[in-house]
């Protein structure tokens, strides 16, 4: 059976600066995928992947929108929304996460009156500058993770609705996985990448084939499963946060490499807290230090696999040319 | 036919177990994600901590890095299961080989001492060829010694019987006889074989076909007077122009002198009248002693025949050896 190599991109927000590094390296050994998967941010960066081939000018070309990225500072909170949002989640937060949910408000400069954070049209705009539709389409075979929230209509997307999805995900909601070459029009293209990559409250839902989706890490931020079902049997998969409880041996039939931040990734470690203000990070700076970390963490990672891999492939060669050899000898006739 | 060596292998080969690139991948990548896990788990702080434990995700860390560990030490284990099979095969490899080498060199012995069999055996036909080639070379001389006596006999007896040479006087002839000896017969034999012991033989030959010379001794320049006075009219030129030396460098002259005597006499005898010396003989004589040395004013019908044996002999040789 011939090997289906696959990718997986993790869920991370600002964080997949991260993935762009290690994809470099991955690139720079002749890695290329036959299939990719993602979760929100992953997904975009395998958006970015599958549309530019080959794969190493793909990689570069991640590389340089992750610096671009930085440069523009075009995630930018709209601040006209935040103050409603402040203080429905103040009021509508557990009572546990109500002192994080605060600090993460004002480390963001909260005050308006919409349904996101953001102003979703920079990013809109920057995605279908990156990955043209087209391209996508003959590229390589893309899947995302996308989570079904709750569509009940004349209800807002709000923090009670946050909340509610959290606790669908934790009582076992899976995530959908959809096959972004499948869109029916460019929109429902750009859509599908987008509602992967909707941060609830951060961005708004997207609504595809009647379905409302938002992030897919809710329920499944690596998701391998999606290529375990079209038959992937080797993949690498890029997480973005350290101590990520994620269990490779629920998938006994992959053959899997996970890449792992190696230091502290997120800018603080208080739980939560530490997660939002490092998953909305976008300055230039902590874009290169997560790109040169993934590239460092991948070659760290990588190196001893397959340093591993050859000499055991060694081992085997040399064991059957032995065989070989001394089956020849054995059956050469007597000399005398 | 399969031997027990054989049959071994494929007996060991069937056992290897296979260790899969995944078993491997999980071991290593095992330890890199447990060392992350570990690393978190003894990084976190205190709220971290408390987070963890509400959420559960501590133990859910727990549990990931006890599975890692599981698979890592059963991959482990499939390795080293596979590295015993490889040393076992290898073992077995070795034992073949080895058996294989002692075979070798058994065979290379026996080959050793057959060859050593075929060597004496090739040294004794060795020396039986040698004493054959030298029996051989030693009849082929004696062959070639009979021959060459029977043609110098031939030369001899046509001389004796008088069908050669007739009108020359005796030391004209025996010049001609011997020079005719050396050229058809001697020269070839003594050159090949080195052999030097025909000439006694051919001296007593020819003192025997010359019965008419006196065997006292005698005046060498009244016989070579005579070799010019008896040697009929129309012969003269002829022996004259054979025994001329003349054209001879003077190397080659130093080593006949008798030859150079008696060629310069007839030379000197056929000159004109008023040109000739009044003793050709003598002056000649004098002209050798004067320019090549050696030489006795007497001399018998042997002596005279060894020199002009010799010397003609040893000019042949020489000059055939210079090509």
């Amino acid at each position: 059976m011939n090997p289906k190599i696959g990718l997986v991109l993790a869920g991370g927000g600002a964080k997949g600066a991260y993935q762009a590094g290690a994809i470099k390296y991955l690139a720079e050994i002749d890695f290329v995928p036959h299939i990719i998967a993602g979760s929100s941010i992953g997904a975009l960066n395998g958006a970015v992947l599958a549309a530019n081939l080959p794969f190493r000018q793909a990689a570069d070309r991640l590389d340089l929108l992750w610096t671009d990225l930085g440069a523009a500072n075009i995630i930018q909170p709209d601040r006209g929304e935040i103050a409603q949002l402040a203080s429905y989640i103040i009021q509508t937060s557990l009572p546990t996460f109500g002192a994080w949910a605060t600090k993460l408000l004002e480390s963001i400069g909260i005050f308006s009156n919409t349904k996101s954070v953001f102003d979703p049209e920079p990013i809109e705009t920057f995605l279908r500058r990156a990955v043209d539709a087209q391209q996508l389409r003959d590229g390589i075979e893309l899947w995302v993770a996308v989570f079904p929230s709750l569509n009940i209509p004349r209800f807002r997307y709000d923090p009670a609705m946050l909340v509610i999805d959290m606790i669908r995900a934790k009582m076992g909601q899976d995530a959908h996985w959809l096959h972004v070459q499948n869109a029916n029009s460019d929109r429902q293209l750009y859509d599908i990448l987008l509602a992967s990559a909707a941060i609830p409250l951060a961005f708004p839902q997207r609504e595809i084939n009647g379905n409302i989706y938002v992030d897919g890490g809710f329920a499944d931020n690596v998701p391998l499963g999606a290529l375990a079902a079209q038959g992937c049997t080797h993949a690498i998969v890029i997480h973005l946060e350290n101590g990520a409880v994620w269990n490779r041996h629920k998938f006994p039939n992959q053959t899997v490499i996970e890449i792992r931040p190696q230091d502290p990734i997120n800018k603080s470690e208080l739980p939560l807290y530490g997660d939002a203000i490092t998953f909305l990070d976008f300055s230039r700076d902590r874009i290169e230090l997560l790109k040169q970390r993934g590239y460092a963490d991948a070659k760290a990672c990588l190196e001893p696999i397959l340093k591993t891999l050859t000499i055991e492939r060694d081992r085997k060669t040399s064991l059957n040319l032995l065989q070989v050899r001394t089956q020849q000898i054995a059956d050469d006739s007597p000399v005398y | 036919m399969q031997n027990f060596a054989t049959q071994s292998l494929q007996d060991i080969q069937q056992q290897v177990p296979i260790i899969s690139d995944k078993a491997l991948v999980d071991l290593v990548n095992g330890i890199q994600v447990n060392q992350d896990l570990i690393r978190f788990r003894q990084n976190r702080g205190f709220i971290g901590r408390l987070f963890d434990g509400i959420t559960g995700s501590d133990r859910d860390r727990q549990i990931l890095t006890d599975s890692n560990f599981n698979v890592g030490m059963q991959a482990l284990h499939q390795w080293v299961l596979a590295l015993s099979d490889n040393l076992r095969i290898s073992n077995v490899a070795l034992e073949i080989t080895q058996t294989k080498l002692l075979e070798a060199r058994n065979a290379i012995r026996n080959h050793r001492q057959e060859l050593d069999l075929l060597n004496q055996i090739t040294d004794r036909l060795q020396i039986q060829l040698n004493n054959h080639e030298h029996r051989i070379h030693n009849l082929e001389q004696r062959v070639y010694r009979i021959e060459t006596i029977q043609q110098i006999g031939e030369i001899i007896a046509a001389w004796q019987s008088g069908r050669t040479y007739q009108g020359f006087h005796w030391s004209v002839q025996i010049a001609f006889v011997i020079r005719e000896i050396v050229d058809f017969a001697l020269a070839d034999y003594e050159r090949t074989t080195n052999d030097r012991q025909l000439r006694p033989k051919i001296i007593d030959q020819l003192i025997s076909a010359s019965r008419q010379i006196p065997d006292h001794a005698f005046s060498l320049v009244t016989l070579l007077n005579l070799a010019h006075q008896d040697t009929i009219e129309e012969n003269r030129e002829l022996a004259q122009a054979l025994l001329e030396v003349r054209s001879l460098p003077p190397s080659r002259l130093l080593e006949m002198p008798y030859l150079f005597t008696l060629g310069t006499t007839l030379e000197f005898a056929g000159l004109p009248e008023e040109a000739r010396p009044q003793d050709p003989a003598k002056t000649a004589f004098e002209l050798c002693r004067r320019d090549l040395g050696v030489i006795y004013p007497a001399t018998d019908k042997k002596e005279f025949i060894e020199h002009i044996i010799k010397e003609t002999a040893s000019d042949r040789l020489s000059f055939r050896n210079s090509f």
